[in-house]
């Protein structure tokens, strides 16, 4: 102890923050120029995302279902003249389970040795939440257990005896209310005070129940010590070798361990030193002295001190009657009655406001995009003296693409999401995932897939970012190669205007509007059987397997903060989508202009491609113009209608519509949209199948994109990319050839 | 509890005592143990969750399809699906 004490002398550490900067870089955390690292670590939905925002100002999305930050998020702030970084862990139940995002969290604390890691506790389930809290107490002492959600617990009648708690945890314990920015200021000065203390890291030791286990731990702990003294949580590490914890006897293999150390002297002193091996083949010697269950019994006593330590601090134990707003909402929402019908009244209800509050703003937008800035530009490029081609291509490709991509999304988007959020937070979708998961569970897949699905209906990227939710592997493809069968709002305008067109055509006039309504409602349920039976057939054949470990934790309702959550759904959820669409949607403009432009031999690429793919279009029961569309528009659904629109006329040269070769464009009603797709040769197939096209064919490239960085394969990516379209071939194809034959 | 259940048991499921898929709403009970063939991660989850020898839990509410049923246990409302729930060996509180 003195030697550790000599190496942390106060002349020393002034230089050298605890954290370990190469390691964090290499945990892919640039500590950069802040002073001080900081971790933040908690149970699933404890407001751990709140207490981050609320440190460093961020507005990351906090909603309340269980594992939202499955990724690191990262932030800073400046107390007192010092900068700190604050790095959000995933939340987890334990560190030793091995799941990917457990092992995030474990090696951040363990390796990058952050200077001051908050745990954040949720008052209401103290008990519950130690076992994490206890387990990262002993992976390191520079802790503070952040006590969130207090008010929720007086409520409940919990009182916690803050003393008590920091006395048997050893650590500073801050009550908070993040939501409220109550008991900010003291978290941020006891985080100012470890991060200044010159403590070393310690371990802190947990209570042995049984003398069979602390036998062997404690002749490995001494032997780690003889040999390492210098590494701190040597009892832990000795208790992850004798567990058989792979990781931790591979960080002992090669080397890593070593970064445990203080500075790089300690270090080079590891490398040389050959007692690795004998300490290795010593816990393989001691593990046949444990008892068969030593894991259940290590994981029984920290949950067995939790409990001690809880029930010691709580002052009265949950002695009010839980009245039960909870279980009283519980009662509806999962009602055999009333839950489904609820759940399809609310989601209609969001859907419908979706749509016809989009209108208005859309229609601003195309006004003030399209209609004012797009002959504007046109005009300035002409003043410039521009060439017509470049002119053309800025304008009339690239911007107006965008513009129109930018209109017809974002105000869908800026509704959709900030009610899917808010339905989030109140704690609203986990019940559904529990109503669904038995459908869920005979297609082999998870019940929290509904939840991606729903995420899925306002866009598919955002629903496939959304499968982090899903822990298991397996269950978690199918979600994402699913995902595209959820109808997004890129395709809804596609859907209504063709129904109302085509399908509303067919029956009296005051029975149109609900007639097309019922044809769009569906194709999104034929979406939705899709969905299943894809998850049913990849779980039977490519991704068969055992359906792994479903667990789901529903949260106590929560009133949601309403302008909060707007403003954050819109951050973090609509510009990032739309951002990324707007990405794809510059080169597809300037391709739609290219192709209607560039002329070989006497006539445009676009026609030459509209010929060649029109036998496979009728084949399909669409025609070359449709597929070139959805060629051109693969980076974004919503240019379909106006590209195909923009088509017929070069094809037609019908007069009177457009602005000229490549513009993409809309009419001004429905009656002459109408003589236009008429003009074009279009039947009822061709819309019906149109519509069924437009449900089943590949992701759109933001969606692609996305797949590709949340799978890391190649092969998935392909998959999910060209399973949607082989089937949507061949549906749209039998189709037709039933058509052909009946009609 | 974990000691004296595993003398007797060893954490084979013993047909006549109650498993926590049979649990009905309204009845307590004690976790005693998780049986032997639910390991590695599917068992460290079933732990991590609170389903641990000795914890209190009783049945909240079954979805409309009675399957996956929620459990209160250690202040958390967790849902399992049967299968795992029968995995999972109780003594009910009287």
């Amino acid at each position: 102890m003195s030697l550790l004490k000599l190496r942390y002398a106060p002349k020393d550490c002034e230089n050298c923050p605890v954290h370990d900067k190469l390691n964090l870089q290499k945990l892919g955390v640039n500590a950069g120029n802040s002073d001080y690292v900081i971790a933040l670590a908690g149970n699933p939905n404890t407001g751990k995302s709140t207490i981050f925002n609320a440190l460093t100002g961020l507005r990351q999305h906090t909603g309340n279902w269980t594992g939202k930050t499955v990724a690191r998020s990262e932030g800073s702030y400046q107390f007192h003249n010092k900068k700190y970084k604050v790095v959000d862990l995933p939340g987890t139940y334990s560190l030793i389970s091995s799941s990917p995002e457990e092992e995030i969290a474990r090696n951040f604390v363990l390796f990058g040795k952050p200077d001051v890691t908050i745990i954040v506790v949720d008052a209401t389930r103290l008990e519950r939440n130690l076992n994490l809290a206890l387990q990262m107490l002993e992976i390191s002492s520079r802790a503070i257990i952040c006590l969130n959600l207090i008010d929720e617990a007086e409520k409940k009648g919990i009182r916690i005896d803050k003393k008590v708690l920091s006395r048997d945890l050893g650590v500073p314990v801050v009550f908070t209310v993040a939501r409220e920015q109550t008991g900010i200021h003291e978290l941020l000065a006891s985080i100012e005070q470890i991060a200044l203390s010159e403590e070393p890291i310690k371990s802190r030791d947990l209570y042995d129940i049984d003398p069979k286990i602390a036998g062997p731990i404690h002749e490995l702990n001494s032997s780690i010590r003889a040999d390492f003294p210098f590494l701190p949580n040597s009892k832990w590490l000795a208790t992850r070798l004798l567990d058989n914890d792979e990781s931790i006897i591979n960080s002992f293999k090669n080397g890593e361990i070593s970064h445990l150390y203080a500075n790089l002297n300690d270090r080079a002193e590891f490398s040389e030193n050959t007692g690795v091996h004998r300490i290795l083949s010593e816990a393989e010697v001691l593990k046949k002295r444990l008892p068969e269950d030593f894991h259940d019994k290590l994981v029984y006593r920290t949950f067995s001190e939790a409990e001690k330590i809880s029930s010691k601090a709580t002052l009265k134990p949950g002695e009010k009657k839980r009245f039960n707003l909870d279980l009283f909402l519980d009662k509806i929402f999962i009602n055999p009655l009333l839950g489904y019908p609820v759940m399809l009244v609310l989601f209609a209800f969001m859907f419908w406001v979706t749509i016809e509050g989009a209108n208005v703003p859309s229609a601003f937008l195309f006004d003030l995009l399209v209609g004012t800035i797009h002959p504007f530009l046109a005009e300035l490029g002409r003043s410039m003296h521009m060439p017509w081609w470049l002119n053309g291509l800025l304008f009339d490709g690239i911007y107006l693409a965008t513009a129109w991509v930018v209109s017809v999304m974002l105000p869908p988007m800026a509704i959709f999401f900030p009610m899917f959020t808010l339905l989030e937070d109140f704690g609203y979708l986990p019940r559904v995932a529990f109503n669904m998961d038995n459908l869920f569970k005979k297609a082999g897949a998870h019940g929290k897939q509904v939840m991606t699905m729903m995420m899925g209906f306002g866009c598919n990227a955002a629903g496939v970012v959304a499968t982090r939710i899903i822990d298991s592997p397996r269950e978690r493809l199918i979600a994402i190669i699913t995902n595209n069968f959820a109808l997004c709002n890129g395709r809804w305008p596609t859907q209504i205007l063709v129904a109302t067109i085509f399908i509303g055509a067919l029956v009296p006039a005051h029975l149109a509007g609900f007639v097309s309504a019922m044809a769009v409602v569906g194709v999104a349920l034929l979406g939705v059987f899709l969905t299943f039976l894809i998850s049913w057939g990849l779980s039977n054949t490519v991704l068969k397997g055992q359906p792994s470990v479903f667990s789901l934790e529903l949260p106590p309702y929560r009133i949601p903060k309403f302008w909060q959550t707007l403003y954050t759904s819109i951050i973090d959820r609509t510009i990032f989508v739309l951002w990324r669409a707007v990405v794809f949607a510059l080169p597809a403009g300037a391709t739609i202009w290219l192709i209607s432009n560039i002329e070989i031999s006497g006539a445009p690429i676009a026609v030459h491609l509209i010929d060649f793919l029109d036998p496979v279009g009728w084949f399909l029961g669409l025609n070359g113009i449709i597929l070139v569309a959805y060629i051109v528009a693969i980076p974004a659904n919503e240019i379909v209608i106006p590209t195909i629109l923009m088509l017929i006329v070069l094809m037609t040269g019908v007069q009177g519509y457009g602005e000229g070769t490549g513009v993409i464009f809309e009419t001004e009603s429905i009656i002459s949209l109408e003589a236009i797709l008429k003009n074009g040769g279009w039947t009822l197939l061709t819309a019906v199948n149109l519509m069924l096209f437009s449900l089943i064919h590949n992701p759109c490239s933001t969606t692609i994109f996305t797949i590709y960085k949340e799978t890391k394969s190649v092969k998935w990516t392909l998959v999910s990319s060209f399973l949607p379209i082989v089937l949507g071939i061949l549906v749209t194809a039998s189709i037709a050839v039933v058509w052909r034959i009946m009609v | 509890m974990l000691d004296i259940f595993r003398k007797k048991g060893k954490g084979i499921i013993d047909s006549s005592k109650a498993i926590l898929s049979e649990l009905i709403p309204g009845q307590k009970a004690f976790i005693q143990c998780i049986s032997d063939d639910c390991k590695g991660i599917e068992r460290q989850r079933l732990m991590d969750l609170g389903f641990i020898p000795g914890s209190l839990v009783e049945v909240e509410v079954r979805s409309p399809f009675r399957d996956p049923t929620a459990y209160r246990i250690k202040g958390g409302l967790i849902a399992l699906r049967k299968n795992q729930a029968s995995k999972i060996q109780i003594s009910l509180v009287s």
